[in-house]
């Protein structure tokens, strides 16, 4: 049985209350780029390449819940920034390096039109 | 029986060849000519595969040297079970055992008795065949390719595996055959057809003309390709830029593509390639354009703005674990090739030649296993405003079931809760909160990190989450529990109608990486600052008094930087907070990042200013507007 949660506990805080929601095309695409950045951090580990060297960092940092957004390499950002870009309908920046075949179409599409 | 060729770049006779040709001689079979092609021919293979042919040798002789060199180097070797020859399949069986030397052997006999049947047709006598030794010295190369040039023997499906994740019109393979199934003398080669799957068959007569033919994996090609023989992959020579004219009239840059790549690009459109259906050029552009295709210099443009394919297969089976989007999102838009280097960056080992369906599905066993349980388990979980209303005993017994679980490694265990009514506090009567408070272990059990979230809900039945705490030990990487376990419950208060999920980012590099994660200004209060500690730095940078987090990068330039700010900062006076617009925290922390920053070395305006910044942060989860109707 889990005992009560201790005094430090008892306090929601007052300046997440009553908080009010933007408009809700910025909420959409708010939880698509939550979305999206879940898959891209998932993608990141899976592809197990991001440095984690969490030496130096101050004592209780959160470095190593955050690590592979400071330390994925620009080729990921650009990534990034370019779904984020088009999952929350902004004009994606210019990528001029592309390494990786794409499909042909239809894909993103699919994905961006579900929301 | 097949003649092998290491090259398509068919010369023609040589000049003396022409003259002597050109006088009306007739060329002689066997002597000037042989298997359909001249002498000249022959004696330009010899040189590609740096045959020493003798001098004068007839054409029948040089083309039995480059034949029997393209076997001993292993340019012929059998493919197994493709072959129609009884013969040929025993060779390319003891060569399976392991006798590679003795499967040579056997096929230059094979070969050998096959020439001399040849030869006594077209009624020329053959030169008495050298002894083994001296032939081996006669066809031994020049100079020994190297390994990566060396020619090998392909069977049908590596030509698939040859062609896929090629670029369209890499020459994967080539040969001649001498009689295909109409009877007519031809070479043919084998092109990646790039993100079709397939192989394009160019098929060239000797006597003129060609037809190109597309199989796909799975298909059977019209003849059997049990002698095909390739080598790596050629650099295509560098096609002449198209007129600039013709170049401008069309934005799919289709009528500027050269025949043989509308050819291929019909391929990849499942569109007949002219002489295989479509009349021609002219006709085939049309049916290109109504499929909606582009040059590949085009679809490169628009591939630039296009996030990886890895990416979007993330998101997709992201989507798709999460109950959302199609029953296989993979099974279109994507090639094999795509999927097969996705599955590689998951981890996932995949056997050789594995089928398209067999990658999409080890991408979805790969997230379905953790994903569906947690969705099956999503499913059974209670609606979060159940909680206020059930027995403190049953309400312990929920949450421990939503917030304990396995992520991503480590698991979640529930220390504490705590339900409370704020009736008898002043200002928030009729408001409940319930606190968890849990700690996280390792594989081993032991204790890790801690965590601490709070769930609110107002009168009216509107609940806000503020995530207060999650702490994992330094040594511990931890991103992909967080990712998980915030994914998890995120998805649990969307389920619920949660109106929004809030969080401090106050702690290290919370500050700049919760931006990157999806959270924005809890309030505007909260943007004026941010707003305030960006203006103060264009201005640092303006005065070049800036005294932040020192900007860095190969592709720093402070201008840049400063442009950047400014029009952040401009935005923020054209647009509401809380608006389509008005710039988000993610967009902020990025503001001044350049085209390739990453990493820690790189450091940009919007970087250096909130990474160890203090920010209240929010998540909408509802797009409802609240009861004051905004």
């Amino acid at each position: 049985m889990a005992r009560k949660a201790g005094p430090d506990d008892d306090a929601f805080p007052e300046w997440a209350l009553n908080l009010e929601p933007a408009h809700p095309d910025v909420v959409a695409a708010q939880n698509r780029l939550v979305d999206l950045h879940m898959a891209w951090t998932e993608q990141q580990l899976a592809a197990g390449d991001v440095p984690f060297e969490p030496e130096g960092r101050p004592e209780g940092s959160d470095y190593n819940q955050h690590y592979v957004d400071l330390e994925a390499d620009g080729e990921a950002l650009d990534d990034l920034a370019v779904a984020s870009a088009l999952v929350t309908g902004r004009k994606p920046p210019p990528v001029a390096k592309v390494k990786r075949p794409k499909p042909k179409r239809g894909a993103l599409s699919r994905f961006t039109d579900r929301r | 029986m097949i003649r092998a060729a290491t090259t398509t770049s068919v010369p023609g006779p040589s000049p003396a060849a022409a003259r002597k040709l050109g006088r009306g001689q007739a060329p002689r079979p066997g002597i000037d000519e042989f298997g359909g092609e001249r002498r000249e021919v022959w004696m330009q293979r010899a040189r590609d595969a740096g045959v020493t042919v003798p001098r004068g040798a007839p054409a029948h002789e040089v083309a039995r040297l480059v034949d029997e060199h393209n076997i001993r180097s292993g340019a012929l070797l059998l493919a197994g079970g493709l072959s129609r020859d009884p013969e040929i399949r025993a060779t390319a069986d003891r060569a399976a055992r392991g006798d590679r030397a003795g499967a040579i052997e056997d096929r230059i006999a094979i070969y050998r008795r096959a020439h001399a049947r040849r030869l006594a047709s077209l009624g020329v006598e053959a030169a008495p065949p050298k002894p083994a030794k001296a032939a081996a010295k006669m066809t031994r190369p020049k100079a020994r390719p190297a390994a990566s040039r060396r020619p090998r023997t392909a069977r049908t499906g590596e030509l698939f595996d040859l062609a896929q994740g090629r670029p369209k019109n890499t020459l994967v393979a080539t040969a001649t055959r001498e009689v295909l199934g109409d009877g007519k003398p031809a070479t043919f080669e084998a092109r990646a057809t790039g993100e079709a799957g397939a192989v394009f068959l160019r098929v060239a007569y000797a006597d003129g003309g060609g037809i190109g033919v597309m199989v796909r994996r799975g298909d059977r090609p019209q003849w059997p390709f049990e002698d095909v023989v390739w080598q790596q992959p050629k650099q295509q020579p560098k096609k002449a830029a198209p007129p600039a004219r013709s170049r401008s009239r069309a934005r799919d840059g289709l009528d500027a593509m050269a025949d043989r790549d509308l050819n291929d690009l019909a391929v990849e459109y499942m569109i007949p390639p002219v002489g295989l259906g479509t009349a021609d050029r002219a006709s085939l552009v049309r049916r290109l354009r109504e499929a909606g295709a582009v040059s590949p210099q085009v679809r490169q443009a628009e591939r630039s703005r296009r996030p990886s394919v890895g990416l979007r297969v993330s998101l997709l089976l992201n989507k798709w674990a999460n109950g959302d989007g199609p029953d296989d999102p993979l099974a279109e838009g994507f090639t094999r090739e795509q999927l097969r280097q996705t599955a590689r960056s998951r981890g996932i080992t995949l056997r050789r030649g594995a089928n398209e369906a067999t990658i999409r599905q080890a991408l979805y066993d790969s997230v379905v296993s953790s994903a569906r349980k947690r969705r099956a388990e999503a499913g059974d979980l209670p609606d979060v405003g159940s909680l206020f209303e059930v027995s403190q005993p049953r309400m312990q017994a929920e949450i421990a079931r939503v917030f304990e679980g396995d992520f991503a490694g480590l698991t979640t265990h529930v220390e504490a809760t705590n339900r409370q009514r704020y009736n008898d506090l002043a200002g928030r009567g009729g408001e409940q909160a319930i606190f968890v408070r849990g700690s996280i272990r390792d594989a081993g059990g032991r204790q890790v990190g801690t965590f601490s979230r709070q769930i609110h809900r107002n009168p009216d039945g509107t609940m806000t989450v503020y995530h207060a705490f999650l702490q994992i030990d330094g040594s511990t990487q931890g991103n992909g529990f967080s990712n998980a376990f915030n994914g998890h419950l995120i998805r649990w208060y969307r389920d619920s109608g949660v109106k929004a999920v809030t969080v401090h980012a106050n702690i290290d590099v919370g500050g700049y990486t919760w931006a990157s994660f999806g959270y924005n200004f809890a309030d505007e209060g909260e943007a004026v600052e941010m707003i305030d500690h960006f203006r103060d730095a264009l201005r640092q940078l303006r005065g070049g008094d800036y005294t932040g987090r020192r900007l860095r990068g190969s592709g720093m330039n402070t201008s840049d930087q400063v442009n950047a700010l400014q029009d952040l900062l401009d935005r923020t006076q054209r647009y509401r907070f809380g608006q389509p617009g008005f710039p988000t925290a993610y967009e902020f922390s990025q503001a001044g990042r350049w085209e390739g920053a990453g990493g820690r070395s790189d450091v940009w305006i919007g970087k250096a200013l909130m990474l160890g910044t203090s920010w209240h942060g929010k998540l909408d989860l509802t797009t409802t507007p609240s009861p004051s109707g905004r």
